[in-house]
């Protein structure tokens, strides 16, 4: 179609704008709108507003504005394109020329099909796993071993994982599965899901309660950890790099875990780390075949340590530290 | 299972590079191991990492590889020649 700049002429109810005129009048005689002034595509209308598409993607929005100007001028800003609109009485649905939806506006009843809002997110190789702030545990991803849940198979878009006993607080993810801790006060609770080849005995091990509780969970790609009130550590499953706790650790305020080693601070403030050491992400010294095993070693930063954070042989140390930084190094 | 081998994947949960005609899987250290399809019809079946010493064991049977390409167009050739 060839672009042309329509004009728009709009009449009736008018009490919040939705008509695009410059009063708030309702009016039956035709008057020209400030829709005009592209080439309209459609028009679609809620209670209180009005949704115009033009055929080059863009929105205009007349009357109510609730939340809804927020996310038009979000599209202008993002350049996505709308392929086409609808309107609930009080919320804007813009379909993109992508295939994917925004939603906006309000959903007391569940117009926005947004569900319930997630509260917990994480993830490990290849699968992701949300909580819901109804305790329901939702995930996708591979799920080829059961991390999932059943069927254990490919999952391409967020999918329940069903069979859970319990409302969910927090979930971590392994390479090959998926652990959920309920309510840390009450219950304690833990459930596994996956790996259908569990070789490091997860199942035999994990308790299915935790209690008196716990602080903080945390995973590598096959072993859990899980931190305590008091700062006991306790770990399970895969060890044949040293990744569990070592014995006698002093008290920990906060883990982290890598893809294969642990990252620990100690409620005195000491970083130490264990585990698979082979790129230098346990620090020194490490044995003959790159591991920390069955010991810590400490790192040393020169600031006070507020954070530790791990990943794929990796290892960071967040300090409270302001040093003036010259950027843009490597 | 040797202390060397990382871990046994199937090679449905590999990807397959159709240009490096290899198949890999991520490592722990971040980058991935990898084998030749050619190394996995000769038989080979352990997956080494270029970084670190991790080293997988490829689940797989040498009679459900992929064809090479080479050898239908061999076949399609031979064929020719009986014909003509």
């Amino acid at each position: 179609m060839a672009s042309h700049n329509d004009t728009v002429f709009a009449f009736g109810s008018n009490g919040s704008g939705q008509l695009g005129l410059s009063h708030f009048e309702d009016i039956s005689t035709p008057e020209q709108s400030s829709l005009s002034g592209c080439t309209v595509k459609q028009i679609a209308a809620g209670g209180n507003h009005t949704l115009m598409l033009s055929e080059d993607g863009n929105v205009k929005l007349q009357g109510d504005d609730g939340h809804d100007q927020t996310i038009v001028r979000y599209l202008s800003e993002v350049d996505w394109r709308v392929a086409q609109l609808s309107a609930t009485w009080n919320a804007s649905m813009l379909l993109l020329q992508s295939g994917k939806v925004l939603v906006c506006g309000e959903g007391q009843n569940g117009e926005l099909g947004l569900g319930s809002e997630i509260s917990h997110i994480t993830s490990c190789m290849a699968h992701s796993v949300t909580v819901l702030s109804n305790g329901e545990v939702w995930g996708w991803g591979n799920g080829r071993q059961g991390q999932l849940g059943e069927p254990a198979e490919i999952v391409w878009s967020p999918r329940q994982i069903q069979g859970l006993t319990f409302s969910a607080a927090k979930v971590v993810c392994g390479k090959d599965f998926t652990c959920v801790f309920g309510n840390r006060r009450e219950s304690g609770q833990v459930a596994m899901f996956g790996p259908k080849r569990d070789r490091f005995d997860l199942h035999l091990n994990l308790p299915s309660m935790v209690v008196p509780g716990w602080k903080d969970v945390a995973t590598s790609w096959g072993s859990i950890y899980i931190l305590r009130d008091d700062g006991e550590l306790l770990g399970f499953g895969r060890n044949d790099h040293g990744q569990l706790p070592p014995p006698d650790l002093p008290p920990i305020e906060a883990i982290a875990a890598g893809s294969e080693h642990c990252l620990a601070l100690t409620k005195a403030g000491k970083v130490l780390a264990w585990g698979w050491g082979e790129h230098g992400n346990c620090g020194e010294p490490t044995d003959s075949n790159g591991d920390v095993k069955g010991r810590w070693n400490e790192v040393e930063v020169p600031y006070s340590v507020r954070a530790v954070f791990a990943g794929c042989a990796t290892s960071l140390i967040v300090t409270s530290a302001h040093i003036e930084h010259s950027g843009g190094q490597g | 299972m040797a202390d060397n081998i990382y871990d046994e994947i199937e090679i449905e949960d590999m990807t397959y590079d159709p240009t490096l005609q290899i198949y890999h899987y991520p490592c722990p250290c971040g980058d991935r191991f990898e084998i030749s399809i050619d190394d996995l019809r000769d038989g080979e079946e352990i997956a080494v990492c270029p970084s670190c010493s991790l080293m997988i064991r490829v689940v797989f049977e040498v009679d459900e590889l992929p064809k090479p390409e080479g050898g239908s167009a061999v076949q399609t050739a031979a064929t020719q020649v009986v014909a003509a």
